[in-house]
């Protein structure tokens, strides 16, 4: 941690290490008003879609076509609305990895209520024959 | 190691300004990480305080002090305040804060206002739980199991989940500040690589207090919710699934044993590089171990719950990758050895605490993956090697951790040293004291003897009086730092840079400057730069002249900023 | 803490450092927030697997005509935030007033429908810990209350999320009114509409999941009634 470094690499090192200077950091944030309002429209189309989809009766799919729809719609406001399409990379890791726990929470949750029926067709563990449940 | 001529700075942060205002509206880290050091030495001795009283009933089989329901009160209280207000807060609160804008070289956390404002949060959290120790207490367990604390218990819960809330808030308000502070503002040159694996530690530690902590956050407003409003969302009677308060529990909770583990890992890292004089034998490899246990203690949580009811299946499941865990923690803990082959070893008081450290984390996570796997766990499942497992950890690993961190930075934090001698005593008593509290506790649990019982079977006696005695030396051996640390404030030896460790934050004067840095610093070479093989160690000669001197043909220069 | 001449608080090097910093902290909260909601999708998604046809049938008796008003509320008031943010980021603080205001206006209204309908949900005798009475098929009595508790908790979860957000808003507002934003310092504002936008993504899986699930069955679906 010496202070003994070289000119050059003083001048290449004045500015936070979290922030390199020649990134395309300056690219204006904000979106065009006609990529709002598309995405304005697409949001509405989901909704009527959502709606419409559920009147219908499509039996197991009903909740996967909604949810989808949902998905789509979240990743419009999330790209569009919240810049995370011209974000840089540590906001864009940071909204990944967020959904990516989530899935951990739900899928490993969901590895117990899965499979609970399973594990009381395990003779040994539930069965009320008293030999069966000694083993 | 005595260090010639120095005195303190005219300046520094304890004396730039005075007045209660100055502390209570202070936005400097270096204030508020005292102000976090103030109110957790307080819970920590509260809930220690509860700790003897349960140790004092086990001392003999029957009920003697205490009857049932008060016991319950004292193990609840026990475990819910050092654990949520103690050893989640411990080393992010107060050497965190201290040191990570010191160690990368910056002027403040990255929100200076939210870090004041987190420390508010928890003491509001902390009143909570303190009103319920004044009217009364809570006896569920620090877990909150339900139904017994949605239906049946009539003890204070609503208050003390209340108190865990706010109190997860504030570390989930840290663990944001820090993720920040860590990313952009580190001084010039300080690339990730060259950051001390302290940092990194607590960035692993702050990813899962930010992922985690909301999650429990939830959890306890349904428990209030559900007791206030009598609806059933955990209640089998009304459809609901306790099972499923299990899982949101322990998805934090377990990762929570990360968040109290991690800072302690990186503070060993620390010391076992500062007295061995060497850098950390496989830096990468020690670096990324902390986000690797990060990641990993997020899909362990059902080994928790072999025992109620979960499926078999999701318990093989759970069991395997609790395994993982394992492999990170192995690579800390072998690769701290092999930083202490050939290096130029001293036993000062943190060193004493990092060694004891090694020793009792490795057989606390050792024994974890007993529990970890399902058929033992049948048999261990909520005995005394439960207890001795954890305790390992959070108290021979985290504790040990916070007070050979504390020793350590102690003289950077105040500029004075502690008494030497009365520190090394007073680890030692630790380590006596916590081994004879908690070995038999390995064995009893082995026998059989349940945890949360205030009365037992009369075979168990002689170990639980050898645990009694063993927890009766540990309060003494803390009791110790208490006294001549306070002490060292006024009359300990002015000291700067006592263990001429290397590191950006010794760089500065000890106390630091309000502003820590008097000019930017701008770093060219890791944290750990000390020279390969000293010849004579040259701390012991006291040659060496401050921080700065550097090995023949030192390299590091000319590494560029990594983006990020 | 921040120089009264300078936008950039003394602790950062530049405006573009302490944006950054803004960006990050701001988005680290919201992945609080997803988890926050996300156990209780956890828990959602764990008692409709639970109880699939009581969620069905208690949805039946949600009015989607009101739930799906205010997801378009929800939608124009998050375009009319993009649109105060790129006002103020172009300096026009007309522009980024009558869009904040345009904005409330719709938050406000969101939760004036979402008044009424708790209200009718309090005469229905819908409110679990309240005055829940279901009259339906019995078998379904406790799968119900579990959808109702569920309903009422995240959708109140939510309304708490906009009660802060138009907190914020009027806060937003009247700096804005103050002209303390400028195209080199309107954080703030950015910030804020990342929020806003938050809130809007969450109703957007809350829809569906609670208003529609008994859409497709016939008129009274086995409900009370």
């Amino acid at each position: 941690m010496a202070h003994e470094t070289t000119h050059e690499t003083i001048h290449e090192t004045t500015r936070p290490a979290g922030h390199p200077a020649n990134g395309s950091d300056h690219a204006h944030h904000s979106i065009s008003a006609t990529t709002c309002l598309m995405v304005f429209a697409a949001l509405v189309i989901g909704t009527v879609a959502t709606v419409w989809t559920a009147s219908m009766d499509l039996g197991a799919l009903n909740t996967p076509v909604a949810l989808a729809i949902a998905i789509g719609k979240a990743t419009l406001i999330i790209l569009y609305f919240m810049h995370v399409l011209y974000s840089k990379w540590l906001t864009r890791t940071v909204v990944i990895s967020s959904f990516f726990f989530l899935i951990i929470m739900f899928g490993l949750t969901f590895a117990d209520y899965f499979t609970r029926e399973k594990t009381r067709e395990i003779p040994s563990l539930y069965s009320s024959d008293p030999i069966l449940k000694q083993q | 190691m005595i260090e010639e001529n120095v005195s303190l700075p005219r300046i520094h942060y304890l004396n730039s300004h005075y007045g209660w205002k100055s502390w209570l509206f202070t936005t400097d880290h270096k204030r508020i990480g005292l102000l976090y050091m103030i109110s957790i030495t307080l819970m920590f001795f509260l809930g220690g305080f509860f700790a003897l009283l349960i140790r004092l009933e086990l001392l003999t089989p029957q009920a003697d002090m205490f009857n049932a329901d008060t016991y319950n009160k004292f193990f609840t209280l026990h475990g819910v305040i050092l654990i949520f207000f103690f050893l989640v807060p411990s080393i992010p609160g107060t050497l965190g804060n201290f040191l990570i804008p010191l160690m990368i070289g910056a002027k403040d956390v990255a929100f200076p206002k939210l870090n004041l404002l987190s420390w508010y949060i928890f003491v509001i959290g902390s009143l909570f739980t303190l009103w319920v120790v004044a009217v009364g207490g809570i006896d569920t367990g620090w877990t909150f199991y339900t139904p017994y604390s949605t239906t049946f218990a009539n003890t204070h819960v609503i208050a003390a989940t209340l108190g865990v809330f706010f109190t997860g808030f504030s570390s989930i308000l840290t663990g944001l500040n820090f993720i920040v502070t860590i990313h952009k503002m580190r001084a010039p040159g300080l690339t990730w690589f060259r950051l001390p694996l302290f940092i990194w530690s607590l960035y692993a530690t702050s990813i899962i207090q930010v992922l985690a902590t909301p999650v429990l956050g939830i959890t306890m407003v349904l428990i209030a919710v559900e007791r206030f409003a009598k609806v059933g969302i955990f209640d089998p009677a009304l459809g609901g699934d306790p099972v499923l308060f299990q899982h949101m529990f322990w998805f934090y909770s377990h990762p929570a044993v990360y968040i109290m583990i991690l800072p302690s890992l990186g503070v060993v890292s620390e010391l076992i590089s500062a007295f061995t004089w060497k850098r950390v034998f496989g830096y990468k490899f020690v670096a990324i171990s902390s986000l690797m246990i990060a990641i990993f203690s997020f899909i362990v949580w059902g080994h928790h719950m072999y025992v109620s009811s979960m499926s078999i299946y999701a318990g093989m499941l759970f069991s395997i990758l609790s395994y993982l865990v394992a492999v990170p923690s192995a690579v800390k803990v072998f690769n701290w050895t092999a930083t202490l082959y050939k290096g130029s070893v001293s036993y000062d008081t943190p060193m004493l605490y990092a060694l004891g450290f090694i020793g009792l984390f490795t057989i606390g996570g050792l024994t974890g993956l007993f529990l970890a796997s399902m058929g033992l766990d049948r048999h261990l499942h909520d005995t005394y090697f439960v207890i001795a497992h954890f305790h390992l950890i959070m108290v021979g690993g985290a504790v040990m951790g916070y007070f050979g961190g504390l020793h350590y930075w102690w003289p950077k934090m105040f500029g004075r040293m502690y008494p030497e001698w009365w520190g090394r005593l007073s680890a030692l008593i630790v380590f006596v004291g916590f081994n004879l509290s908690f070995f038999p506790q390995f064995i009893i649990g082995y026998l059989g003897m349940p945890r949360r019982y205030h009365v037992y079977a009369p075979e168990f006696q002689v170990l639980n009086v050898m645990s009694t005695a063993g927890s009766s030396i540990l309060g003494v051996g803390y009791l110790l730092p208490l006294v001549y640390l306070i002490w060292s404030l006024r009359y300990g030896k002015v000291a700067a840079n006592p263990w001429k460790a290397k590191g950006l934050e010794w760089e500065t004067a000890s106390p630091p400057p309000p502003e820590n840095f008097l000019e930017q610093p701008i770093v060219t070479e890791e944290a750990y730069n000390y020279p390969t093989r000293p010849a004579h160690s040259p701390r012991h000669a006291g040659k060496l002249t401050g921080g700065l001197a550097q090995p023949a043909g030192a390299t590091g220069k000319g590494r560029e900023a990594e983006v990020v | 803490m921040s120089n009264a001449h300078s936008p950039v608080a003394h602790h950062f090097y530049t405006v573009e450092q302490q944006k950054d910093s803004a960006t990050i902290g701001m988005w680290l909260f919201l992945a609080t927030e997803i988890l926050l909601f996300g156990a209780l999708f956890t828990a959602y998604a764990v008692y409709r697997y639970r109880f699939p046809d009581a969620f069905m049938v208690a949805s039946s008796r949600m009015d989607w005509k009101m739930g799906g008003l205010n997801t378009l509320f929800l939608i124009i008031s998050s375009v009319t935030m993009v649109f105060a943010v790129s006002s103020a980021e172009k300096g026009r603080r007309g522009g980024l007033l009558g869009f904040l205001a345009a904005t409330g206006f719709f938050g406000t209204l969101f939760l004036v429908v979402k008044y009424f309908e708790y209200m009718h949900h309090y005469h229905d005798r819908d409110v679990p810990g309240l005055n829940f009475h279901w009259t339906g098929a019995p078998e379904l009595a406790n799968g119900a209350q579990m959808f109702f508790f569920l309903y009422f908790f995240m959708t109140g979860l939510h309304a708490l999320h906009m009660l802060v957000g138009l907190g914020l808003l009027i806060w937003i507002f009247i700096t804005a009114y103050q002209g303390k934003y400028s195209p080199e310092y309107y954080n703030p504002v950015e910030m804020f509409g990342l929020y806003w936008h938050f809130v809007d993504l969450v109703w957007i899986f809350l829809f569906p999941l609670l208003y529609l699930l008994g859409a497709h069955l016939p008129p009274g679906g086995g409900g009370h009634h």
